[in-house]
């Protein structure tokens, strides 16, 4: 293990090297421990705070894993996600700023939780959220100062190369902030995987529609999965030209996992004569469409 | 998948009525207002279309195909005819690269007609269609799009160099030093004075296909005022907080109420970019005399405030850079967008940062020149800042 107060070398030491580095040889999931590491803790004692541990891939799995995000989506690929398993301590009595709790691979990161630190009231606050393909935005708001985070996320293209890699924690903080350090479990890691990050397609009928005034247009939607890994926490919402439509009923949906075709339905009011149009928006960790329909009110 | 995100929203406005079946609301369209049909007439000049079309030669290069579906296209507004979309079926799925007419459709519908085509060079994989797009008026091909369930396509900047992944120390080069005699008079700023140096011009970037930022930063939530050209893109393991005030703050101390805010659309993935805000950072409030270097940072505050990801390059968030000169005295200048990149690259090295200077092409290149008491200068490839 290399303990590093500041952002320093580029590989393992000669402590870590020593060890004889486990082989990453084939799909699954490849925790702390059976790549023959134990939990880890980072301490707060400087701005930028690093854990560094040693792993092996074959020859040839690198350039394969850079090649995940291309071609066809129910091809068998070689992909690697980021499991990132950990809790921080922040002290309750700390100052307003921000902490970024980040996991990497060879220093190129693939999850990063952010965490705003405030103090409304003089009580402590914090805003964090994470950032992935596979949840999108997912921000959380809390009073706790222990905060147990699962994040799970595709590497970086240029995150993993042949024989000796690391797999890096990190701890950063902005002056004021106090934390007691971040515990970091060992069944986070990495995942081989022959999934790639899932695509979702929106499509909305009618497309186009005609209503009198007061009257309702209900709108149907699909989410459907193209293929790859089940996106999560997919939202989807209508929202119609202020002053001429009105969404009666709920105006969004969180979808929390699409393994096929999710259907639904919004329904929306006429207000005022005239074109207008209704906007159907999705949001995911890898689509983000809006379909516009056209609506004539008569 | 499918067509370069830039055109998606504004393709799925105008033809709305065209590619998807006709499934209207309470009181039917069809019987108020019946679509005009796609006559005999109408497929004749498509044929005739897309059998003259060079852009389809060029980029079927002898490929066969066969159309398999011809409808009309129709404004939104009043549902008048003018087009037709043609769907032709390529034999095998393709990988097809080159430059693409691609219609920008304006929804409002302001000209006519209210599209135009702008010309991407785009690289797809995996096409089985081409969505072809054909003015009647004139019997001409308009624009081409490659489609397919499983076709992916890709921007020019997605395949351009990429840094090496050592963290040797960059090759160093000089600022640029000479600079033209600044012209008496003003002249109007705006987007269509701004000298664009044979490049695109200002529009969206892609990674893998999706669109991630624009190419420069506006003044006000619409592309038509442009401020200043993104120069650098802050990667890895960046957010808006850490590059703002984390140890480059120490130098670039002052922010809002110094600096004006600026506007950029971004957006982690297809279609919908959402705008933000920023006033960055700035080494002098609003200096009497001298000057002031400057930068703003950009991510998308409603879906993913703070940073952007793409596996392309982590965390990121993309920034444009400036100077401003006697900006509280006399004699006020601003520009020097390549001297701000390379001045903010050089200290973001010596915190301890990779720095890849002019890494990543983002086709905002400029005539180095002066517009009234603005000075553009940059080269179109932006300096990338692995954060760490």
């Amino acid at each position: 293990m290399v303990l590093l107060g500041a952002i320093v070398a580029a590989r393992p030491t000669a402590a870590s090297s020593a060890r004889a580095d486990v082989v990453i040889r084939g799909p699954g999931f490849w925790s702390l421990s059976r790549l023959g590491h134990s939990e880890q803790h980072l301490p707060a004692t400087s701005p930028t705070n690093v854990v560094r541990l040693g792993f092996r891939l074959p020859r040839g799995v690198a350039a394969a894993a850079r090649r995940c995000y291309q071609g066809r989506l129910t091809a068998r690929k070689t992909c690697f996600l980021i499991r990132y398993h950990f809790r921080l301590r922040i002290d309750p009595t700390s100052q307003p700023g921000w902490i970024n709790v980040s996991a990497a691979t060879n220093r190129f990161t693939s999850s990063q939780v952010l965490f705003d630190v405030r103090r409304p009231a003089d009580r402590l606050q914090i805003d964090w959220s994470t950032l992935d393909l596979i949840r999108g935005h997912d921000p959380h708001t809390t009073t706790e100062p222990e905060i147990e985070v699962r994040n799970i996320n595709y590497l970086q293209t240029r995150g993993l190369r042949d024989g000796l890699n690391t797999i890096d924690f990190q701890l950063q903080m902005s002056e004021g902030v106090r934390v007691l350090g971040v515990d970091v479990f060992a069944d986070s890691g990495l995942e081989w995987s022959r999934v790639p990050p899932g695509r979702l397609r929106l499509t909305v009928q009618p497309r186009k529609a005609l209503v009198g005034m007061g009257g309702r247009i209900r709108l149907s939607y699909a989410v459907t999965r193209l293929g790859g890994r089940a996106p999560e926490n997919v939202l989807v919402e209508a929202a119609g030209r202020v002053d001429s439509l009105e969404v009666v009923g709920r105006a969004s949906r969180r979808i929390p996992v699409v393994r096929d075709t999710v259907r639904g339905t919004f329904v929306l009011r006429a207000l005022r004569r005239g074109r207008t149009s209704v906007a159907v928006r999705m949001s995911s960790g890898t689509d983000r469409p809006t379909l516009v329909v056209p609506v004539v009110v008569g | 998948m499918g067509i370069p995100s830039s055109v998606r929203l504004r393709v799925a406005v105008c033809c709305a009525v065209v590619s998807a079946p006709l499934v209207v609301a309470p009181v039917a369209f069809a019987d108020a207002e019946p679509l005009q049909p796609v006559t005999w007439g109408d497929r004749v000049a498509v044929a005739d279309a897309l059998a003259g079309s060079k852009d389809l030669a060029s980029l079927l290069a002898g490929r066969a195909y066969t159309v398999a579906d011809v409808t009309g296209w129709y404004t939104v507004r009043d549902h008048v005819k003018f087009g037709a979309v043609a769907t032709a079926r390529l034999g095998v799925a393709s990988a097809i690269e080159g430059t693409f007419p691609i219609v920008d459709y304006d929804a409002y519908e302001r000209t006519s007609p209210a599209y135009r085509t702008t010309r991407h060079d785009l690289a797809a994989i995996d096409v089985t269609e081409l969505r072809i797009f054909v003015d009647l008026a004139g019997a001409r091909v308009v624009g081409i799009e490659p489609t397919g369930p499983e076709a992916q396509v890709t921007r020019g900047a997605d395949t351009l160099r990429r840094p090496q992944q050592s963290e040797d120390r960059p090759a160093m080069k000089p600022p640029f030093a000479a600079q033209p005699a600044r012209p008496t008079g003003s002249t109007a700023y705006g987007l269509m004075n701004i000298p664009h140096d044979g490049g695109g011009g200002i529009h969206a970037i892609y990674f893998n296909g999706n669109r991630q930022f624009y190419n420069w930063d506006f003044n006000g939530q619409n592309t038509g005022n442009p401020d200043w050209p993104v120069t650098l893109l802050f990667t890895n393991n960046a957010n808006v907080n850490h590059v703002k005030d984390g140890p480059l703050g120490g130098k670039y101390d002052q922010g809002a109420s110094c600096a004006s805010p600026m506007n950029m659309p971004v957006g982690p993935n297809f279609n919908a970019m959402i705008w933000d805000e920023d006033s960055g950072k700035k080494t002098t409030c609003c200096p009497v005399t001298g000057g002031a270097t400057h930068f703003r940072v950009y991510a998308d505050h409603n879906d993913s405030p703070h940073r952007l990801y793409t596996p392309d390059l982590g965390y990121y968030v993309p920034a444009t850079s400036h100077r401003d000169v006697r900006e509280c005295g006399s004699g006020t200048e601003h520009g020097w967008s390549e001297d701000a990149e390379w001045e903010i690259g050089t200290d973001s090295w010596n915190v301890g940062w990779a720095v890849y200077r002019n890494s990543r092409a983002l086709d905002n290149s400029v005539v180095t020149s002066w517009i009234g008491s603005y000075y553009y200068q940059n080269n179109g490839w932006a300096t990338e800042v692995i954060v760490w």
